[in-house]
């Protein structure tokens, strides 16, 4: 694609006439191209396509036979392909600098060009594995556009995208780039099994029917470097998925507001709320968990008439919670305390995978609150001791989650853990992984935190604009995002990217794992076993 | 020194009237014409050809005769008949450079007048001011001339269909605000 | 300026007499006719009388029977016609300087398969005294119009005879526009013989180049075959108009047809084409033409009766006279009426006021540009110009 600038601003764009031996199927939305202007380069992105014309009545020109020649001289030139581009960083001519976002916009009749691998390499970095990891490829070209890492760990980040567009693939890309890179160490609510071992994924063979085949997990890519821990060591014994620990939670480890996270999936009412508080507070927040569960109808009664609650409050959310207590991972007592184990492994910078195996949503949402709402305390307190000390910083520590709207909710999100994180940022060195198919669903204030987004294809209008929410320029992202293919295309912007770009993703095949996997794997295999041999030991001593 | 076809009778900037040296041998409509002057050779293209009377008092009449005929039973009218031809200046040769532009001074009145060579047909026509020169002449017929212009000197060009579309083109400027009419000259350029 | 309304009754008074006078005519005309028809086989009677006679008007004399007509010979198809004419500026003493021009037309043209036309004028100016003034018994004249007319006579022929040098035409003829007989000469003096002698030798130029001459004279006024008749009918053997008693009186049998015109006459018995007996002419003039006397006769050349003059190396010719008659004929028919190569040689000599007003003011630019005063009179100026 060649072109000059005909027009343009910094609030609407520059566009762009195309020469004419192009056409306008020769640019496609999401397309990344390159201005020269005359001190500065200029890196955009293809925001618009049309047709237009000098003269109204060339439009409806049908050009009979006999006007061959005037097609050939109207179409083209004075018929023309105009590509609105939007012009988002600008690199100084000379020198191969630094790129800026753009405060300015190129002169008039600058050309315009298709980017080269150069011009992607200048704006995205060269794939190192350490900052700048290779995302996938810009539309139509091989040179791979790379995320820069410590910044996308730096703030929360969000994979979106409806259900079988890639997101899944996406997750496991930037999983394996963080820990490659130990940029962060990962802390991965592994809700389908789908990042900690094998993995089945379908595939169209080109001919139509679907072909199963299996893909790595970041324990088969990193094996001294991932720990995995499951809630259902049935399941991962089932898939033949190898696990290093199982996880179990105490009834004493279970507060009201856990249990109110999970309030729609139990139709909890406010009248359970209030109960679960007043047995908190009367109980004490460690024991009134277990001792509800146990409270025999007599027993209820009784209790109720002590305390003056409400006898059929207090059998409604027994009855309710019934549901937790049955949950497979749910144990009066538990050999060690699960988050102990995984903070000594983060804080050797070891990425821990949680599988549910076949745990419901229930569950999941449970385990997940707990878990963090602990692992944040916890490095809240280090943070803190660091600040005072210097010394023992913990890891960054990248939290990622599934389903992420469970949690994220607009009804939800003043009070859940992740909401806070989200708000905190990075003061306490952790940041969240959102992966979700319902950006709508998340609470707006949460999506404005995200620094960086990746969306595959989103069908859905509130979900674009959920996505959209406080970026700049969103009216003709939004024209991308629409045309984004359902498979293995995906709009990155925000804080890891200097500027949104469209990439087909990366394949996450053989030659992935020969690019990312440990060097050594003896050395490494030894040094882990060692690792978790000697938290056994220590697990003894509790 | 190729033998001329006319003479100049009327001269101005921006045209001249030329008396074709032989009856009904004017060159033809939208072909080049040179005028040699002292310093300069003044360039024009043939607009218009007319067959009178030489004698404005006197008017040709029907015959009912073939022209063979005529030329056996009435020769005195052939001598009595004069062509003229009109010549819409576009350039001139300074220093045997083409300019495609008015000369600073108008062709002498009795110049004679040469057709031009096949490689000033090329040269002349790579300079495509002509084309605006002819559209703003206000001359009759100016579009069939364009056309007819664009048809001879397309045959001097290596790529006549590139020389077209190139020439398409700047009639398309100039009749930005005209689609119908570019299109009426277009469609007569190539049949 | 004209006041139109004030001529008017003029006009219609005028538009009377001529009623009376056609109707005259008819009653001559009938007479004349009669008189004509009654004179065929007597020739040798009529050319008695005629030479015997002693007229004040010319008398034609006939060389053939007057009641014969001649059809019109075959038109040759390839032929060549020359043609002069001429025109002239008078000297005028309210001009910027004395001088006369003379402009000739000569028109050459060949039809059928080597067709060819040249049509060219050639303009002379005199100037110098010798040609200005004419000697009059010692003393010095401006030259009047006839000697103007006379000299351009002369050129005339001569553009003929010049032309006439390149005709390879087997079949050629001479054309000129009016008579040929130069009856005005008398009153030139002792120039009128140098004039007739040098006209006569153009004649016998043309001669020589086998290229048939002839006067075309359209419109002709002539009366000399009906004065024949009036010969013819005068009651006395001897026709002498001095001794006759009934001299002038409108009984005499003279005048019963008296005014009448030749072409009127010929009108009536000559069909399209055809041309009447040849006469020859009495006119004192010719006296000094030597063996080119002239002949006439007249021709319906379709649009009209015109009158025909030859000299007599082509009237006793019957090639060339039939050649005369036939061309004379076609060169009307193609000029559609008169004849077109008389036509065009008028147009190649005519000089218009516009011409002369040019000349007369390339004259005076000239005349500056040499440093001399012009010499142009108050009057002059004031035709040119009148103020209110």
């Amino acid at each position: 694609m060649k072109g000059r600038i005909v027009r343009g601003s910094i609030s609407t764009g520059v566009e762009v006439k195309l020469d004419p031996q192009y056409t306008v199927e020769d640019v496609k939305v999401g397309n990344f191209a390159v201005i020269e202007g005359r001190k500065y380069r200029y890196f955009s992105l293809v925001s618009d396509v049309k047709i237009e014309s000098t003269n109204p009545a060339m439009l409806v020109d049908s050009f009979e036979d006999e006007d061959e020649l005037a097609r050939e001289i109207i179409v083209g030139d004075s018929i023309f392909g105009n590509i609105s581009l939007n012009p988002m960083l600008m690199a100084d001519k000379e020198q191969v600098g630094e790129t800026r976002a753009v405060r300015t916009i190129p002169p008039h009749s600058s050309p315009v060009r298709t980017a080269t691998d150069e011009d992607v390499a200048h704006v995205f970095g060269s794939p190192d594995n350490k900052v700048f990891f290779s995302m996938g490829t810009p539309l139509e070209m091989d040179s791979p556009v790379c995320v820069n890492l410590p910044k996308l760990v730096e703030r929360c980040s969000g994979i979106f995208g409806k259900a079988g567009t890639g997101k899944t693939f996406l997750t496991r890309l930037a999983l394996a780039g963080i820990t490659k890179s130990q940029a962060a160490v990962n802390l991965i609510f592994d809700a389908h099994n789908e990042y900690g071992w094998e993995a089945t994924k379908e595939e169209d063979r080109g001919d139509g029917v679907l072909q199963e085949s299996h893909v790595k997990g970041l324990k088969q890519l990193f094996p001294s470097r991932v720990v995995i821990f499951t809630l259902d060591p049935e399941s991962s014994r089932r898939r033949g998925a190898k696990f290093d620990h199982e996880i179990n939670l105490a009834h004493s480890q279970i507060t009201p507001e856990d249990v109110l996270l999970l309030q729609s999936q139990l139709n909890l009412n406010s009248t359970a709320t209030e109960t679960m508080h007043l047995l908190s507070g009367k109980m004490g927040a460690e024991h009134w968990f277990g001792l509800l569960a146990e409270m025999a109808a007599e027993e209820m009664k009784d209790y109720a008439e002590e305390h003056g609650l409400h006898l059929g409050a207090l059998q409604a959310l027994q009855r309710k919670l019934k549901r937790v207590y049955d949950l497979p991972f749910m144990k009066d007592k538990i050999p060690f305390d699960a988050v102990d184990k995984i903070m000594q492994y983060l804080n050797a910078g070891k990425h821990v995978v949680i599988e549910f195996g076949s745990t419901q949503l229930l569950g999941y949402m449970m385990v997940t609150n707990i878990l963090t709402k602990r692992i944040h305390a916890e490095y809240v307190r280090r943070m803190e001791k660091y600040q005072a000390t210097r010394e023992n910083k913990p890891p960054h520590l990248v939290i990622s989650i599934e389903e992420a709207h469970r949690f994220l909710s607009p009804e939800l999100a003043r009070d859940t853990i992740f909401a806070t994180i989200a708000r905190e940022m990075r003061k306490f060195n952790v940041t969240l992984l959102l992966v979700d198919q319902r950006t709508s669903g998340i609470d707006s204030e949460v999506m404005s935190q995200i620094g960086t987004k990746i969306a595959c294809k989103l069908d859905d209008e509130s979900d674009v604009n959920a996505l959209l929410t406080g970026v700049h320029d969103a009216k003709n992202l939004r024209n991308i995002l629409y045309s984004l293919d359902s498979k293995q295309q995906a709009l990155i912007l925000g804080h890891a990217v200097p500027m949104p770009v469209v990439i087909k993703t990366r394949n996450y095949d053989a030659q992935f794992y020969n690019e990312i996997v440990e060097t050594n794997y003896q050395e490494n295999d030894k040094a882990f076993n060692e690792m978790v041999n000697d938290m056994y030991n220590d697990d003894e001593e509790i | 020194m190729p033998t001329h076809i006319g003479e100049v009778i009327e001269s101005k900037t921006t045209q001249f009237i030329c008396q074709a040296t032989e009856l009904h041998r004017a060159p033809d409509f939208g072909s080049f014409v040179q005028v040699q002057d002292e310093h300069c050779s003044i360039v024009g293209v043939v607009y218009n050809t007319t067959t009178v009377s030489s004698d404005p008092s006197r008017k040709p009449v029907a015959y009912g005769q073939t022209e063979d005929e005529l030329r056996r039973q009435q020769p005195q009218i052939f001598q009595l008949l004069r062509t003229y031809f009109d010549v819409l200046v576009v350039g001139y040769y300074q220093n045997h450079q083409y300019c495609g532009f008015l000369p600073p001074q108008p062709s002498r009145i009795h110049s004679f007048v040469q057709q031009c060579s096949d490689g000033q047909y090329k040269e002349i026509s790579q300079n495509i001011n002509y084309i605006s020169a002819i559209l703003s002449s206000g001359c009759e017929c100016t579009d069939e001339l364009v056309a007819a212009l664009i048809r001879n000197c397309s045959r001097y060009h290596d790529d006549a269909t590139e020389y077209q579309r190139r020439v398409g083109s700047e009639l398309r400027r100039l009749l930005a605000a005209d689609y119908e009419r570019f299109k009426t000259i277009i469609r007569r350029v190539r049949q | 300026m004209l006041d139109l309304s004030r001529v008017y009754q003029h006009i219609e008074a005028m538009v009377d007499q001529h009623k009376t006078n056609v109707n005259d005519s008819k009653q001559k005309l009938i007479k004349a006719s009669q008189t004509l028809s009654a004179l065929e086989g007597g020739l040798k009677d009529i050319v008695a009388k005629v030479k015997d006679s002693k007229t004040s008007w010319l008398v034609a004399e006939p060389v053939e029977d007057v009641t014969i007509l001649h059809s019109l010979p075959d038109v040759p198809e390839d032929y060549t016609v020359l043609a002069s004419d001429g025109s002239q500026l008078f000297p005028d003493h309210h001009e910027v300087s004395l001088c006369y021009l003379i402009n000739i037309g000569t028109v050459f043209l060949r039809y059928g398969d080597d067709s060819t036309a040249r049509l060219a004028s050639v303009p002379r100016l005199y100037y110098r005294d010798e040609e200005l003034y004419m000697d009059e018994n010692g003393a010095k004249r401006l030259v009047d119009s006839q000697r103007v007319s006379s000299i351009r006579t002369l050129a005339e022929m001569k553009g003929l005879v010049d032309i006439g040098a390149d005709c390879t035409s087997a079949i050629a003829i001479a054309l000129t526009d009016g008579t040929l007989i130069q009856w005005a000469a008398e009153q030139q003096g002792e120039w009128a013989d140098q004039f007739i002698k040098q006209l006569i030798t153009y004649y016998e130029s043309l001669k020589q180049q086998r290229i048939p001459m002839a006067g075309y004279i359209s419109g002709t006024r002539s009366t000399d075959v009906v004065n024949m008749l009036r010969v013819h009918l005068c009651p006395y053997d001897r026709a002498n108009c001095d001794e006759c008693n009934q001299r002038g009186k409108p009984e005499a049998n003279c005048e019963l047809i008296s005014g009448l015109r030749d072409a009127t006459l010929f009108e009536k018995c000559l069909a399209p084409g055809q041309r009447t007996a040849l006469f020859k002419s009495n006119s004192k003039v010719l006296k000094s033409y030597g063996n080119h006397r002239v002949y006439f006769f007249y021709i319906n050349v379709e649009s009209e009766i015109v009158r025909v003059e030859v000299p007599e190396w082509v009237a006793l010719d019957g090639n060339y006279i039939n050649r005369v008659h036939s061309i004379a004929v076609d060169q009307a028919r193609k000029g559609g009426g008169y004849p077109v190569s008389l036509a065009e040689a008028h147009q190649q000599a005519v000089v218009d006021g516009n011409d002369r007003k040019l000349f007369y003011e390339l004259v005076n630019k000239k005349l500056v540009e040499g440093g001399l005063t012009s010499e142009i009179t108050y009057k002059s100026m004031r035709k040119r110009s009148v103020p209110v």
